[in-house]
């Protein structure tokens, strides 16, 4: 007869709720490390879900009864949510900045190389640069007009930027120290460091860095999941093809809405191009198993 | 591991260089790491280093001060603090030194400094535009055997999109 194991009685340490689930096309971790009531956890919880469907159902081009799919039918003046203008504002500076590359028109690229709203994956062939901002887009304040029907694509920041508000509502319910990780976009909160590791696209169980962050955002971007025939979901408006010199970026900033943008737009401009106006660290994998740092990164890569 | 990984890190990070002296400036014990913030320090070795002339850097050594860690919530062997050294090359116009600084904190380099010290116009822009980011050639190590808590990559995909694609493979056999 086999003897139960005894298990020592662990020393008294903080309660780490760890609350998982799927949102918005991809896995949601948030760890809270610090002690919450079970009630309190429920509490939370639902206040996420809802949030998280409040955002999605504005800025989601995956489902009928968004804001963003209405805009899409018809042009008109539509009042942007509360939350809408500073994302519009990124989008509009990044746009600038990098010469156009950077753009929510991408949405009507993206569906024409395949990455619809059913994933059909397929390319229509009618794929063409999208309008230029001013052609189309007529921000003001609050309320955001189109000149003409246009599918906009928010996905190169709006998952950062729902991660920045949903560490805001945890903040508010009175919770100091999580992590919540949104497929990769991770901010987090509190005394500790959290090491992350980057993750080596061309192997998954294997990472080319780890990055330890505090009170910081780090996003990651790479082409190696959403990809189909010759594309992945990040499409160069100019030569509508998806970069290949680069494998994956990560950027450190003090948001998850700044670092989910730049880490997109790094794919298509120079770091020093965006150091310009924003203080960020960075690293960059290229094709050839490089991999760029900007010195400040509190990152160890591992050198071959 | 981390040693040698902190070495050849702080190798590439002098990109060619040949580190020939260091100093340990933090303090030992357990006092708080320093932040060498300002960039304008320029920091001087107290004996003038060798020069080094047609060399290529492939290995660093960091001699003098390096004790083993007594704090235990360090996993480095490097104790915290901020590494300065000089080193010395020899450019086109003759022999040269650029200045750099490291913090180090817990086996990650946290802040680097690189000072130019030449005089000459020409090297002085090559160092200014050498210091600005670090490239180096990296390798994958099995995120099981890292101390992580968290993983950064491209998004994980629903169910939706993984089942389109394995119908597009499929359709492509047919």
């Amino acid at each position: 007869m086999l003897l139960p194991k005894l298990k020592l009685k662990p020393k008294p340490n903080v309660e780490r709720a760890l609350i998982t689930f799927e949102a918005i096309g991809t896995s949601w971790s948030i760890e809270l490390l610090q002690e919450v009531s079970f009630d309190a956890r429920l509490q939370l919880e639902k206040k996420i879900h809802d949030r998280i469907e409040m955002f999605d159902q504005a800025y989601s081009r995956f489902r009928s009864d968004s804001l963003v799919t209405q805009m899409a039918r018809e042009a008109g003046e539509y009042q942007l949510p509360v939350d809408g203008e500073m994302l519009i504002k990124l989008y509009q500076d990044l746009y600038r900045l990098t010469d156009g590359a950077f753009t929510p028109l991408i949405g009507q690229v993206l569906v024409d190389a395949g990455y619809d709203a059913e994933y059909s994956l397929k390319p229509t062939g009618k794929i063409a640069s999208p309008p230029a901002w001013d052609h189309v887009i007529d921000w003001r304040g609050s309320t955001l007009v189109l000149k003409a029907p246009a599918l906009l694509d928010f996905g190169a920041a709006g998952k950062g930027y729902l991660v920045d508000l949903i560490a805001q509502l945890i903040e508010a319910e009175g919770v100091c120290a999580f992590t919540i990780n949104a497929g990769g976009d991770i901010v987090c909160r509190g005394a500790e460091p959290v090491r992350v590791a980057l993750e080596d696209p061309n192997d998954t169980t294997q990472a080319i860095g780890v990055a330890a962050i505090s009170n910081q955002s780090i996003c990651g971007s790479a082409g190696n999941r959403r990809a189909w025939g010759p594309y992945h979901h990040t499409i160069h408006p100019q030569t509508l093809t998806s970069p290949r010199h680069i494998l994956a970026t990560w950027v450190i900033a003090e948001s998850g809405l700044l670092a989910d943008a730049l880490a997109t737009c790094l794919l298509f401009v120079t770091p020093e191009v965006l150091q310009k106006v924003y203080t960020f660290d960075y690293v960059i994998l290229y094709a050839d198993g490089r991999a760029e740092r900007s010195l400040t990164a509190p990152v160890e890569l591992f050198l071959a | 591991m981390q040693k040698k990984s902190f070495l050849a890190g702080v190798g590439v990070l002098i990109l060619g260089l040949l580190l020939v002296f260091a100093t340990r400036k933090a303090p030992a014990g357990n006092e708080a790491v320093t932040d060498q913030a300002d960039d304008s320090v320029v920091t001087t070795p107290t004996t003038k280093p060798a020069t080094v002339t047609d060399q290529v850097a492939t290995s660093v050594t960091i001699t003098a001060g390096d004790k083993p860690k007594t704090d235990t919530a360090s996993t480095s062997n490097y104790t915290d603090g901020t590494y300065t050294a000089t080193g010395a090359y020899t450019a086109p116009s003759g022999a040269e030194e650029i200045g750099v600084a490291l913090t180090l904190k817990n086996g990650v380099i946290t802040a680097v400094t690189v000072t130019p010290v030449s005089a000459n116009p020409v090297s002085s822009k090559f160092q200014t535009t050498v210091a600005s980011n670090i490239s180096v050639i990296v390798v994958g190590k099995s995120i099981d055997e890292l101390n992580v808590t968290n993983v950064s990559g491209s998004s994980l995909t629903p169910v939706g999109f993984n089942d389109a694609i394995a119908k597009i493979k499929a359709e492509a056999k047919a």
